[in-house]
């Protein structure tokens, strides 16, 4: 058993909150109520449905966010393909990942095309990575074959904190991510 | 949208079931219709390559299987997460949180008729205002029903009547039994008076008597009741006739008028059928709630959904809530947990919470969820995802709970505290019950809830100095943390 750290109640292991006082037991759950925030601050809710980003033409340039809810810019990403000897950095607040679409001028900052991303089972717009209130999360956009972090699978049109260092898969694509700096 | 051919069987033309020898022969029959003529680039070539390579391998077909599985068939949309997928190794029972998010596939929802039934209560206590604003809404409904939906109205006290006898409203005045009620029906609901005492049981008896008649099959019966009391004495036969209903496959909604009904009997009535109960804080708010209703049925696309056991044994399923579309307790004890129907377009989420048996020893747990329901033609259909959760000791780096999964946890929680706070309050223990609502008032500020925080401070005073909480507070504090629920999703 386990207590929780405010009033002292027990808990089953893999509890998140204390239903007796309402503070958070879990690591995770500590580490969510600490970035969301002060009082009414929910940033998961308020950012409304997922959306596929606008249309982007950096691939490895540093778009530097000033937005002054944040108060911590976005850091860099390292982009690593271990099955393609490929590594680059990408940085900004929106991170899209998936196919360019030149016909409909889309290219996604992490573009996965020149690495058999269609055999591969990458939609164009599969996911996105956005800076949100210091640590970016990770959003499968509706993907055909999916996004795994870590082995797992993603909830479609879910946020998910992306660790600093992560393995994911786009469809059957193998990507790492790692915070740079 | 993307239009990538995601589905391997059909590059090659061969089944999901196909053997290995089918997957062979098929790819040599395509290339050998290339090879023949027949246009082909280079896209087309890889993609048959790859359909081959990827089913030709059983490790690499199971994967694939899995990958679409859900995209399989069915006409809803079921994802699955967990809060781990690890069970750490523990000689004491563990938590595990399930989210399942259900979506319609098509985008078309066919309209079906309505058979609704409308149970109103008209004890003294509806009398003036109330009843006022219920006729209105009732008035309203009647505008806003189309021709070939079917509408009942059943009056109760400590007896019932039927005031509109059930009819499809676009024929209700050609027949000759129903002509003199419905000859002009906001005169007969303008002549509904208030007087006596509140016996749900009888309402409901009349109003689903009403909406069982024959011939409305391809109806969505439905049954709304509306009360401003607790029922008296008869709350057993109630709740045998609520599962009656659901066992029809007639869903209930019951609204709670002011602050002196029984929420945790309306709760109990309505989740045989995964229906809902509201909280009507005053009587100009019938008429918004009642058109949400109506719209709600309206649109109703996959019906019965409930929840299989299909689990393994070592996991009990300790408590269920709706999130979306609308906040409902489940009922955690049936055979199968009824979940209600698909409304509309919106997605249904629901939050399971399971205690794990002490797992002392490594082991794989395929974990499936089932649910069944009635499709929007009628078909019985379900829709299956599975997990796998692994008893072992836990390693480094494993994927934490998704952040929607611990924001519906936390509002769960803060619902269950301001539940076991109400229930000290019934059994005596006063000062502890007054804690916990300080405590509240505190997690309420944290979620940017300033009503419901005012209002548990307001109720831990009452607490301490009348050693009482207000039935007014109770009832805004329990539905205002379950539409808590709701918001904690996306």
């Amino acid at each position: 058993m386990i207590n929780c750290p405010e009033c002292g109640a027990e808990h089953f292991p893999g509890a998140l909150f204390c239903d007796m006082c309402g503070a958070a037991i879990h690591p995770a759950a500590q580490a969510h109520l600490a970035s969301a925030g002060g009082p009414g601050r929910f940033p998961f809710v308020t950012r409304g449905a997922p959306v596929a980003p606008a249309p982007a033409v950096f691939v490895t340039t540093g778009v530097t966010s000033d937005d002054p809810g944040s108060g911590v810019t976005s850091r860099a990403l390292r982009v690593r393909l271990p099955n393609h000897q490929t590594d680059f950095t990408v940085s900004g607040d929106l991170i899209a990942v998936g196919r360019a679409d030149p016909e409909a001028g889309y290219v996604p900052e992490i573009d996965l095309t020149a690495y058999g991303g269609q055999a591969r089972g990458v939609s164009r717009r599969h996911a996105i990575i956005e800076w949100i209130e210091g640590g970016y999360v990770i959003v499968d956009q509706h993907s055909s074959n999916g996004t795994w972090l870590n082995g797992a699978r993603l909830m479609a049109g879910q946020p998910y904190p992306l660790p600093p260092e992560a393995n994911l898969r786009f469809g059957g694509l193998l990507v790492q991510l790692a915070m740079a700096d | 949208m993307d239009q990538e051919p995601a589905d391997l069987y059909s590059v090659l033309g061969v089944s999901r079931r196909a053997a290995p020898g089918e997957i062979d022969a098929a790819y040599e029959a395509c290339l050998r219709r290339i090879d023949a003529g027949e246009p082909a680039d280079e896209a087309v070539r890889e993609r048959i390559q790859y359909a081959h390579e990827v089913l030709s391998s059983q490790s690499r077909r199971a994967v694939y299987d899995s990958l679409v599985q859900e995209t399989a068939g069915s006409s809803l949309l079921l994802d699955l997460t967990f809060s781990g997928e690890t069970l750490p190794l523990l000689d004491t029972p563990q938590l595990v949180y399930a989210m399942l998010k259900l979506q319609p596939r098509d985008g078309e929802v066919k309209r079906r008729p309505l058979n609704l039934g409308l149970v109103v209560d008209r004890s003294t206590s509806m009398r003036g205002k109330r009843l006022e604003h219920v006729t209105a809404a009732v008035e309203l409904l009647l505008g806003k029903l189309s021709p070939d939906d079917a509408l009942s109205l059943v009056s109760f006290s400590d007896r019932a009547e039927v005031v509109l006898p059930a009819a499809t409203l676009g024929t209700a005045t050609q027949s000759v039994d129903l002509a003199a009620a419905w000859h002009d029906p906001r005169r007969t609901l303008h002549a509904i008076t208030a007087s006596g005492g509140t016996e749900i049981y009888h309402g409901l008896r009349a109003g689903l008597n009403q909406v069982t008649r024959s011939g409305m099959e391809e109806h969505t019966s439905h049954i709304i009741l509306l009360t401003d009391g607790h029922t008296y004495g008869d709350a057993d036969d109630c709740l045998q006739l609520a599962r009656e209903a659901a066992g029809r496959g007639i869903g209930l909604t019951a609204f709670g008028l002011g602050a002196d009904w029984n929420d945790g009997f309306l709760d109990a009535l309505v989740a045989p059928s995964g229906g809902q109960s509201h909280f009507i804080e005053g009587p100009e708010d019938v008429m918004p709630y009642l058109a949400e209703r109506l719209q709600g049925l309206g649109a109703i696309s996959a019906r019965n959904l409930a929840l299989k056991r299909a689990w393994p044994g070592q996991f009990t399923l300790r408590g269920g809530f709706k999130l979306t579309p609308l906040p409902q307790p489940l009922s955690a004890d049936a055979d199968s947990v009824p979940l209600g129907d698909m409304e509309g377009r919106s997605p249904m989420t629901i939050l399971l919470e399971f205690l794990v048996a002490p797992q002392t020893m490594a082991a794989r747990y395929r974990f499936p969820i089932e649910i069944s329901y009635i499709a929007p033609n009628g078909a019985r259909e379900s829709v299956e995802q599975g997990a796998e959760l692994i008893a072992k000791n836990p390693s480094s780096g494993e994927r934490p709970p998704p952040v929607p999964l611990i924001e519906a946890v936390r509002r769960l929680n803060l619902y269950r505290m301001q539940e076991k706070a109400w229930e000290e309050a019934q059994s005596g223990k006063l000062d502890t019950a007054a804690a916990r609502m300080r405590r509240l008032t505190t997690r309420y500020m944290e979620t940017g809830d300033l009503r419901l925080a005012q209002q548990a401070q307001l109720e831990a005073q009452q607490l301490a100095h009348l050693g009482t909480m207000s039935a007014e507070g109770r009832k805004l504090l329990k539905y205002g943390t379950r539409s808590l629920m709701g918001k904690a999703d996306i």
